[in-house]
């Protein structure tokens, strides 16, 4: 298995919720659905399951009567997307 | 009672991935997102409106160099859009408030280290320092945590390159102080006057390079009037 590489994080839609979250430092749930054209559903799964991982962690606040949620990447998140990256790297030969 | 009645039924289905599917469910309209009582949904209350599309990889199986150059190019194209919105310029107002304030401040300072008394007395030029760095904390505070709300996004203060970044954390705090010491050692205005024309000038060349940057990829959807 080579160094660095997480078959978690490189799903498609999980690799680009790491790398906003990681551009971002913090992001509104709604603005990665716009971002990534994602659904709702779709995008609560994919960081239902970083969550999990230990990746991401939320944040929930109050907006104009709404309840608004926002996502970051944990130390640890950060740190095995970093691998992740650099393993694909490794990978295309960079 | 009639017979053959057909009542509304929804179909569910658990996929592959164990999301259950209601295909006569039809995706959450944008009007709904803003009923005062709804919430979005969460990682922990998952709507089941579609299935996630992507399948599991393998855990045996490493991407091709062609698929992680894809996966690499994707990452590096969600960076950059996000990065687009990190960039929202100041309103302009506040970009005027902050201009102002970096505009004053060499006289505030000068005035208020000047040996002599200078235009104002000493004090005075203290309390319009303290007013004026007060009025500004408070403003900056109010205006952060709306921009975070228009944007979506942590404000973050690294998002343009380092060597422009580095040189203005250090020279501009050199600018605003180095001359009020400068007037303080000579009693010449114009180490004031210069510093507060830079201090200006660096001000609003920053907020139109973000402005620049804002623009270049942003989509209309937030782009800042």
């Amino acid at each position: 298995m080579m160094n660095g590489f997480d078959h978690l994080i490189h799903a498609p839609n999980r690799l680009r919720i790491c790398a906003l979250l990681e551009a971002a430092g913090e992001a509104e749930f709604a603005v990665l659905q716009e971002q990534l054209d994602l659904s709702a559903s779709v995008l609560s799964k994919h960081t239902g399951t970083l969550i999990d991982a230990g990746y991401v962690e939320q944040r929930k606040a109050v907006r104009d009567t709404r309840q608004r949620v926002w996502l970051r990447l944990t130390p640890a998140g950060r740190r095995a997307y970093a691998g992740h990256l650099a393993a694909l790297r490794e990978i295309v030969g960079e | 009672m009639p017979e053959n009645i057909q009542l509304p039924c929804r179909k569910v289905t658990r996929t592959l991935s164990g999301v259950e599917t209601d295909k006569d469910t039809p995706e959450r309209p944008d009007s709904e997102a803003t009923q005062p009582t709804s919430e979005e949904p969460t990682p922990e209350e998952p709507t089941s409106e579609e299935p996630a599309s992507e399948e599991p990889t393998p855990e045996e199986a490493l991407p091709s160099p062609a698929e992680a150059s894809t996966a690499l190019a994707d990452a590096v194209r969600v960076k950059q859009e996000i990065q687009a919105r990190s960039a929202t310029p100041w309103p302009l107002w506040f970009a005027t408030v902050l201009t102002a304030y970096v505009a004053l401040f060499p006289f505030a300072y000068g005035g208020m280290l000047s040996d002599r008394e200078w235009l104002l007395p000493n004090s005075a030029w203290a309390v319009t320092l303290g007013v004026s760095t007060l009025l500004y904390l408070g403003l900056f505070t109010y205006v952060g945590a709306a921009w975070r709300r228009r944007t979506g996004v942590a404000l973050r203060f690294d998002v343009l390159p380092r060597k422009v970044t580095v040189p203005l954390t250090i020279g501009l705090p050199v600018l605003l102080m180095g001359s009020a010491w400068a007037f303080k050692a000579t009693a010449q205005p114009l180490w004031l006057i210069a510093a507060s024309v830079a201090a200006a000038a660096v001000s609003i060349a920053f907020h139109l390079l973000f402005v620049r940057l804002h623009r270049k990829v942003s989509p209309a959807s937030y782009a800042t009037a």
